[in-house]
């Protein structure tokens, strides 16, 4: 599996500043990355353990960072969801 | 005005109408040729039956007298809009005879992971187990579409005398506000509320949203409702989307290999032009079944302004939205009938049974589902072990194409 879809990559390093939301997948209970997801300046919103890590939203430039992390499975977008009612 | 050739309530409808502005009148008239133009010059008829003397017509409110006075105008009532309600789609698959076998969705614990729930609507009396939710407040409906959602799967109907009742109406309600007022939210909060769901250990999950753009599978969300279905056993039940009639619009988690994905028809079994088409982008037929979805009838959250009312606590809406928890519902009559159904059993019992519709695949799944033939099944048949779906063959990979039933075991194996 690839860590991070190429499209996303590129909008990531298009502009570091910019704000982002992703979901990271995590080697293992994302509880034991917590000080680094912080150190890295990003805010984790939820954290999950079905399928192990974290919503996160920060810079973009964070993000690419936090895909060097040899914990990091997967970074995609928190894309958003609505109501399928026509 | 010849008052008693006009029905009640078209006399109240024309009396606040407005003057200019036809209404739709159907007019019971003598067997022979009935002339509207010779009351009413401007009327415009719309149907004729050809074996009952009654005709539809379009007229303005001024002119009904008029036409009332007509001497082979025997009698006059408004053209009425009609609905898909609850006790038309309910029927339609079949739940009825599931009830008379003594199946009403009882012990099955459906969680609905979507705007929240208002449970003091009547329908939902004793039926709401726990509530939470991930954007604010208590789990309150603010919104008005996951009401609407529970009163199809579950909802008792009481408020109408049992006449929109949902699916199941003896299951219990578990749900999750993931969706704010507007009906929106974010994949994390949607992966929240059904982790929530699971650790509520029920045995469905309606998922009646998703997002939009290409899905393969691989997203965190479908990848998630893959996890809950194949290590937990929870039947989830997901909307196709609403982005159709274009193919390759299922989006995430419509697009997850081991969920029910759902589709929309209308009341004449016509797949919906909004139903989301598949493939998926990794070449999998989506949806897996179709069911009713265009102006459904169920619960309307108080304070909320969503929908259309019908009557007094209930609106109509429309979308793949309100097929999926038709789906649920039968899930759970389904599981209560034979609770060691593993959740691809139910589907290969509801994909097996549906009815054929002559559509594509990949609009209209395996057909429309009949709840009743996929009981039947289940208790005449010992429902097959399905194997582990297979990986995908990589792009470009020649393969000879798979035979019908071979189709099918792809499909129920989520390949």
């Amino acid at each position: 599996m690839e860590k991070i879809d190429s499209a996303l990559h590129q909008k990531l390093a298009a502009d570091p500043e910019q704000s982002v939301a992703l979901i990271v997948r995590t080697d293992g209970d994302p509880a034991s990355y917590l000080p680094r997801l912080a150190e890295l300046g990003l805010q984790v919103g939820h954290q999950f353990r079905l399928v192990p890590g974290v919503s996160v939203t920060g810079s973009a430039g964070a993000a690419l960072l936090l895909i060097e992390e040899k914990w990091v499975i997967k970074v995609e977008e928190d894309r958003p969801v609505k109501t399928m009612r026509e | 005005m010849s008052t008693t050739k006009i029905a009640s309530d078209l006399k109240t409808q024309i009396s606040s109408a407005a003057v200019d502005e036809p209404v739709g009148v159907i007019v019971r008239h003598k067997p022979q040729v009935f002339m509207a133009q010779r009351a009413v010059t401007d009327a415009q008829v719309t149907h004729s039956l050809k074996r009952f003397p009654f005709t539809a017509l379009q007229v303005r409110p001024g002119d009904i007298e008029a036409l009332s006075r007509d001497e082979t105008v025997e009698y006059i009532w408004p053209d009425l809009p009609v609905h898909t309600c609850l006790d038309v789609s309910v029927p339609r698959i079949q739940t009825p005879s599931v009830w008379d076998a003594g199946f009403r969705g009882e012990g099955i614990k459906i969680g609905i992971v979507d705007t929240g729930i208002d449970p003091s609507h009547d329908d939902f009396e004793g039926r709401v187990a726990a509530m939470t939710s991930y954007v604010g407040g208590d789990g309150t409906d603010d919104n008005g579409h996951g009401t609407h959602v529970a009163s199809i799967a579950a909802g008792t109907g009481a408020t109408s005398g049992g006449t929109y009742r949902g699916v199941a109406p003896g299951a219990s309600l578990y749900t999750a506000k993931v969706l704010d007022a507007r009906g929106s939210g974010a994949m994390s909060g949607v992966m929240a509320g059904i982790e929530w769901a699971v650790d509520q250990s029920v045995h469905i999950i309606n998922l009646s949203l998703g997002s939009s753009g290409p899905c393969d599978g691989s997203d965190a969300l479908s990848t998630l409702c893959d996890e809950v279905v194949q290590q937990f056993g929870i039947v989830v039940c997901a909307a196709a989307g609403n982005a159709g009639p274009e193919a390759s619009t299922v989006g995430s988690p419509g697009c997850a290999r081991w969920v029910i994905t759902i589709g929309a028809v209308d009341d004449a079994d016509n797949v919906t032009s909004f139903s989301s088409r598949g493939p998926t982008s990794d070449g999998r037929v989506k949806p897996d079944l179709v069911f009713p979805g265009a102006g459904i009838v169920a619960a309307q959250a108080d304070d909320t302004e969503l929908g259309t009312v019908v009557v007094p606590g209930y609106v109509e809406l429309s979308g793949t939205s309100m097929a999926t928890p038709h789906a649920a519902g039968s899930a759970a009559l389904l599981l209560q009938s034979k609770p060691d159904l593993t959740p691809n059993q139910v589907k290969w019992a509801l994909m097996t049974t549906a009815l054929e519709l002559g559509q594509n695949p990949n609009a209209q799944g395996s057909g429309r589902g009949d709840v009743f033939a996929a009981y039947q099944k289940i208790i005449s048949e010992t429902p097959p072990t399905l194997p582990d779906p297979p990986e995908p063959a990589p792009p470009g990979t020649p393969s000879e194409p798979p035979g019908c039933l071979e189709q099918l075991m792809q499909m129920l194996r989520g390949g």
